[in-house]
């Protein structure tokens, strides 16, 4: 008797758990196709409105707005020469590049000096952000680098850095970038633009971010784009695709963006500073940043804009072994808890019009629960398996169209990419992505669903830490 | 006899399975599809190309050998017109190409490539599409008759000043701009939406590169409702050095929009218009902090040692920002406003030091 009600009882939860399942999976596609659909025809309406820019005008007017180009630089000895050399040939008239050396223990300052006839100067930066101190600031003895700033600060984070840039610029917007990306040369032009277009004020742009692993970067430029040679890597590609392309887009259209990435972005200053600027306490300071200023905005009933163009700007280099790819999955996992849980007062709360009621919950459920409920799946599923309950039919059928579907959605991803800026070009490329989206969901897919959950488990018991990001570099590529 | 839900659970699990083969088999079938769309579309877009390649050579050839060649081939002519204008994707190149040379040349070969462009009936072509159901094809349509210089259809154009998508609105404005050679900012009177600040630069840009000579006194805008129609004016007034408005200027420095109070400081800077440094220290207390930031840049360009002791009363205030802009302001204000700095610099006791000093930097 005992037995058979047992028996009922796990029968029962199978049912209920293989419902549960299948309804979640579903309403995560159905949410796929929904933002593949609006990126789709955001890019078609962003396409027809550009075919009549020409971003001469920018670069020509005297009345173009002035930016102040932040990137903060930690130990960055291996490419920081070049990589500033790049960001002082942007296409852009009226700019300036600081570059904040966050306490870096290695050369980064001495060689930044050498390379550009920096000397020491007088300058009392705006401290309207609070930060840790500043050691000195630096400016170039030669006119021909008179657009660099050089801060050299204590190490307080990229947080604390991005501040100290902001108290210290000069101009009303400012990009913030990782001083280790490739820009393209005219993509200040290009995400200056929305700032200068909309009614309604714009207090961020954002724009696609690619993959730099195994092209051909020369003096700080890309001067060939490839297929990233490592698995890792070109899994990301897809990834990136995925985010940039087909969600970002689709958010951006509906005033529903809530992150713009911390690679390369462009804020209004002004409210920047209102909002309190970077926040020191979350790993996830980028997207942090974002929602509080529109939570101020939306608190204060000034409606605003968060802007996004689908051109590709900045190239960066990904993660290309397994421990950092789930040290920066893990990182990402804690920052959007962190975001959502310090924010949470505005999740299905009808006063932040669609960032309550839409964006943020779409975030709870598809991207901060998503791991979670997988992870969860698979060990109850493992249980039941072990108990002898699980109907290996459905197992397999349901697994069939997972997989279908996330292999379809990748292949719809290189799609968006081919009718939009099709940086791929030889067949060869497209094919290596199509095997690469066959392979991702059983030899990368776990490790990140594994690094999330461990993200979680660390949030849990306090830990901060950012994880040290070894990058390869971009100079062992030059020809 | 009852079932319970274990007896018809083989039942749902089969529907379940099955609902899941289904949508496995349409998911595979349009993944294949997908991929061979991409394959299609590569070697479609390749074939194209190439195609739009060749095409693009022969209308060059043609169109060179009619522009500098004394006398007119009418036979080559009628099959040029007949090869090439009966399809509309030739048509859109060969109109392309036409407009793309046109741009580039004046005198007779702009005047013949005109006359072709009119031979060729390629002006109702234009003008067709500015009856177009999508915007694009009406902004195209205007784009392409401006740069053929065609004034006809101007009143047409004009319509479509106040559409509802910018960008047709713009390339309509810079239609008229192009077109009018008499009154080319007029088509301001008529504005109902704002003018966008990449309008303004667009138009800015077009007035510039078009070379309109008869350039309005654009005080007489300076009266509009419109924000934004006032903030234009003001730039193009500093841009063409229009110093007969200043006296208007002046009055805008009360008008109850900040941007454009702080719009006008900035012209009356570029102006260097002496007359209103008792105004501007007068509205001082009043403004934001960015427009008083304004005022303090603008001051040591209109006025000589009169303002320096409104400079040293504000580098008493409380705000950073602003008494940095003030002992800037005194080191531009002559010799007398550089020393009270440089005292400060030199002493060590003093509150405002290092304040001075960054004031005094020639690198910042």
């Amino acid at each position: 008797m005992i037995t058979e009600l047992m028996n009922q009882y796990i029968s029962y939860t199978a049912v209920f758990f293989n419902h549960l399942v299948l309804v979640y999976a579903l309403c995560i596609s159905a949410s796929y196709v929904v933002l593949a659909t609006m990126s789709a025809i955001a890019m078609k309406q962003y396409k027809e409105r550009n075919s009549f820019v020409d971003y001469r005008t920018i670069l020509a007017s005297q009345f173009s707005p002035s930016v102040s180009l932040i990137a903060p630089a930690y130990n960055e000895s291996m490419t920081i020469v070049d990589n500033v050399r790049s960001l002082l040939a942007l296409h852009y008239n009226n700019y300036e590049v600081i570059i904040v050396n966050d306490g870096s223990k290695d050369n980064t300052l001495a060689l930044l000096i050498e390379a550009y006839e920096l000397e020491k100067i007088d300058l009392l930066p705006d401290n309207q952000v609070k930060t840790k101190p500043i050691r000195g600031i630096y400016k170039a003895k030669n006119p021909a680098y008179h657009k660099l700033v050089v801060v050299d600060k204590e190490n307080g984070g990229k947080a604390d850095a991005l501040n100290v840039g902001i108290n210290v610029s000069s101009n009303k917007l400012i990009a913030c970038i990782d001083v280790d990306c490739v820009l393209e040369s005219d993509s200040l032009l290009k995400l200056v633009k929305p700032f200068m277009e909309e009614k309604t004020p714009v207090i961020a742009t954002g724009g696609v971010i690619r993959i730099a692993n195994s092209c051909v970067v020369e003096d700080g430029r890309l001067v060939k784009v490839e297929v990233p040679d490592k698995f890792i890597p070109r899994v990301q590609v897809l990834e990136y695709f995925r985010a940039f392309l087909m969600g970002r887009m689709a958010w951006a259209h509906v005033n529903g963006l809530l992150l713009i990435s911390g690679a390369f972005g462009m804020f209004d200053k002004a409210t920047v500073i209102k909002a309190g600027g970077y926040n020191h306490n979350t790993v996830g300071e980028d997207m942090e940043l974002l929602v509080r200023m529109r939570r101020m905005l939306y608190e204060e009933k000034k409606p605003c804009k968060v802007a996004f163009i689908p051109d590709p700007l900045c190239w960066t280099e990904a993660p290309q072994t397994w421990d950092i790819l789930k040290k920066q999955r893990n990182r990402w996992t804690r920052g959007t808890a962190e975001t959502l849980l310090l924010h949470r007062k505005m999740i299905l709360n009808k006063r932040y019009g669609i960032l309550g009621l839409v964006s943020l919950p779409m975030w709870v459920l598809f991207e901060w629960l998503a791991p979670l409920i997988e992870f969860l799946g698979l060990l109850f599923f493992i249980i039941l398996a072990i108990l002898g309950y699980a109907n290996w039919l459905y197992f397999f059928s349901f697994l069939g169209l997972v997989y279908s579907f996330a292999i379809m959605v990748s292949v719809f991803a290189i799609l968006f990419e081919e009718r939009s800026y099709q940086q791929y070009k030889r067949p060869g490329h497209m094919l290596k992505l199509v095997l690469t989206a066959l392979l991702e969901p059983f030899l990368y897919h776990p490790v990140t669903v594994w690094a999330a959950v461990k993200g979680n488990y660390d949030l849990i018991t306090g830990k901060k830490s950012w994880g040290e990001m070894t990058r390869a570099g971009f100079a062992q590529k030059k020809s | 006899m009852e079932q319970t839900l274990l007896d018809i659970l083989p039942a749902i699990d089969d529907k379940l399975v099955q609902f899941n083969l289904y949508l496995t088999a349409g998911f595979v079938g349009l993944t294949l599809g997908l991929i061979a769309f991409i394959l299609l579309s590569r070697l479609r877009y390749g074939f194209r190309f190439t195609r739009r390649r060749r095409t693009e050579e022969d209308i060059q050839i043609f169109l060179t050998s009619y522009i500098f060649e004394d006398h007119t081939d009418e036979d080559a002519l009628t099959a040029f017109a007949s090869h090439y204008i009966q399809k509309r994707g030739h048509r859109q190149i060969v109109l392309e190409n036409i407009v793309s040379l046109h741009k580039n040349l004046i005198g007779e070969s702009a005047d013949k490539l005109r006359h072709l462009y009119q031979q060729l009936g390629l002006q109702q072509y234009c003008k067709q599409k500015l009856y177009s159901g999508y915007w694009h094809e009406i902004a195209k349509g205007i784009s392409e008759l401006a740069d053929m210089g065609i004034n006809k259809y101007s009143e047409l154009i004009r319509t479509f000043i106040n559409h509802p998508h910018p960008t047709l609105r713009s390339e309509a404005q810079i239609a008229l701009l192009k077109l009018k050679s008499d009154a080319p900012f007029s088509f301001l009177d008529d504005l109902k939406e704002p003018l966008l600040d990449w309008q303004q630069l667009q138009l800015a840009r077009a007035a510039y590169k078009s070379h309109v000579l008869t350039i309005p006194n654009f005080e007489r805008w300076l009266g509009s409702k419109e924000e934004s129609i006032v903030i234009f004016c003001l730039r193009m007034i500093s841009f063409y050095g229009q110093h007969s408005a200043s006296d208007t200027i002046l009055g805008l420095l009360q008008h109850p929009s900040a941007k454009v109070r702080e719009e006008a400081i900035i012209t009356l800077r570029q102006l260097e218009t002496c007359d209103a440094v008792p105004m501007l220290t007068n509205m001082f207390a009043n403004e934001s902090t960015d427009i008083q930031l304004e005022i303090l840049r603008t001051l040591p360009a209109i006025s000589d040692r009169q303002s320096i002791p409104f400079f040293e009363q504000i580098l008493g205030v409380e705000n950073r920002r602003l008494q940095l802009a003030a002992a800037r302001a005194l080191c531009q204000s002559g010799q007398e406003g550089k020393s009270k700095v440089l005292a400060i610099k030199n002493n060590p006791e003093h509150a405002l030091q290092q304040l001075a000093a960054t004031a005094l930097s020639y690198k910042v």
